[in-house]
């Protein structure tokens, strides 16, 4: 069944790119989130490991840390992403402003020699 | 209306403005007063309804951004535009009215001294206002004043977020050079300061708000900390880098 649910998952993913709905760059985290978790959900001597690594008295709740980690991480790659945008949409603007002055400056010199 | 300059080096005087367009004819006519080789340029922030041009002179630039960019983009703008069209100095004022267009040729005078790179039209009334935002407005700019004393070693003006601004050409490029935030006040300042121009001041009147209040909010002021606070430590960060 745990992997009924994550083929699933990863079909869904997979049709979102496909539809161009999420960029192909975007859907990386995703999908090495998918493949981490459903590692982590069928193989129960790495939560044990992992459990008792940080000192988790109860395993299943391993997943639950490792799951909110993957969360975690990909929040903060979507922001970077996102950082990235805003940046970029700001020099956009500085370019298009630069251009409509400079129209604006020539529409002027045109009717001071007309 | 100013007219289209004909000056060679004439000063682009800078008019952001956000939902607020109630003044700027009144500005431009009292700029066109000064009689001086003025160009003036409104950079409209992304106002809900957009400025009508055709009430503005065509010698008049106008930039309307797609959005709600804040101030940091507006002065870019304007700086671009200046160091393009080789201005040989650069006034930011505010579109609502309160700051004093007669005092544009005394910053400009200390500029044009070559004493000083930028300088800061101080509000000799900046305290001013009651009720709690006014209240929240004055803490800010307590705390924002106090830090950039502390991040400049003093060298600071003593009203760090005054709007009202005159740069010369050197400090037009050194702070394009820089990401402008929201409200870049504090930021100019500080940076100015630190970057090795020199900064004097002008004792300025601000005239009584008109109409509305301050639409600085408690979210907003905590934003302007915030970002201010990150502008801080990363600058901090960078001198212990450098050392």
């Amino acid at each position: 069944m745990k992997l009924v649910v994550i083929l699933v998952l990863a079909l869904v993913l997979l049709f979102l790119v496909r539809r161009n709905l999420l960029q192909v760059d975007l859907s990386f985290p995703l999908f090495a989130g998918l493949v981490i978790l459903g590692f982590a959900s069928m193989n129960e001597a790495f939560i044990e490991w992992t459990a008792a690594s940080l000192g988790i008295v109860y395993p299943p709740i391993a997943i639950i840390f490792i799951a909110i980690a993957i969360l975690l991480a990909l929040i903060t790659i979507l922001a970077i992403a996102y950082s990235r945008l805003r940046s970029r949409q700001q020099l956009l603007v500085r370019q298009l402003a630069r251009m409509e002055l400079e129209r604006q400056e020539m529409a002027r010199q045109t009717s001071v020699h007309e | 209306m100013p007219q289209l300059s004909t000056a060679a080096n004439p000063v682009l005087v800078f008019v952001p403005t956000y939902n607020d367009d109630e003044f700027l004819a009144a500005i431009a006519a009292a700029i066109e007063d000064l009689g001086g080789d003025f160009e003036l340029l409104i950079v409209d922030d992304g106002s809900a309804v957009a400025i009508d041009v055709g009430d503005l002179d065509p010698a008049v630039s106008y930039f309307r951004l797609p959005g709600n960019f804040g101030l940091g983009i507006c002065t870019h703008i304007a700086f671009d535009h200046a160091l393009r069209k080789r201005h040989r100095a650069v006034v930011r004022i505010d579109a609502d009215g309160q700051h004093p267009v007669e005092r544009i040729p005394d910053l400009l005078a200390v500029l044009e001294t070559g004493q000083a790179d930028l300088v800061v039209g101080t509000r000799s009334n900046r305290h001013q206002g009651s009720g709690l935002r006014a209240l929240t407005a004055q803490w800010v700019r307590i705390y924002l004043s106090l830090v950039t004393k502390l991040l400049t070693g003093g060298r600071s003006p003593q009203d760090v977020n005054s709007g009202f601004l005159a740069f010369n050409r050197k400090a037009a490029e050194v702070l394009n050079g820089y990401q402008l935030e929201r409200y870049p006040e504090p930021q100019i300042c500080a940076l100015a300061c630190r970057r090795g121009l020199r900064v004097a001041e002008v004792t300025i009147e601000q005239e009584p708000r008109r109409h509305g209040s301050s639409t600085l909010t408690l979210g907003q002021a905590l934003r302007i900390l915030y970002r201010f606070n990150i502008f801080v430590l990363a600058e901090l960060l960078q001198k212990s880098r450098v050392e």
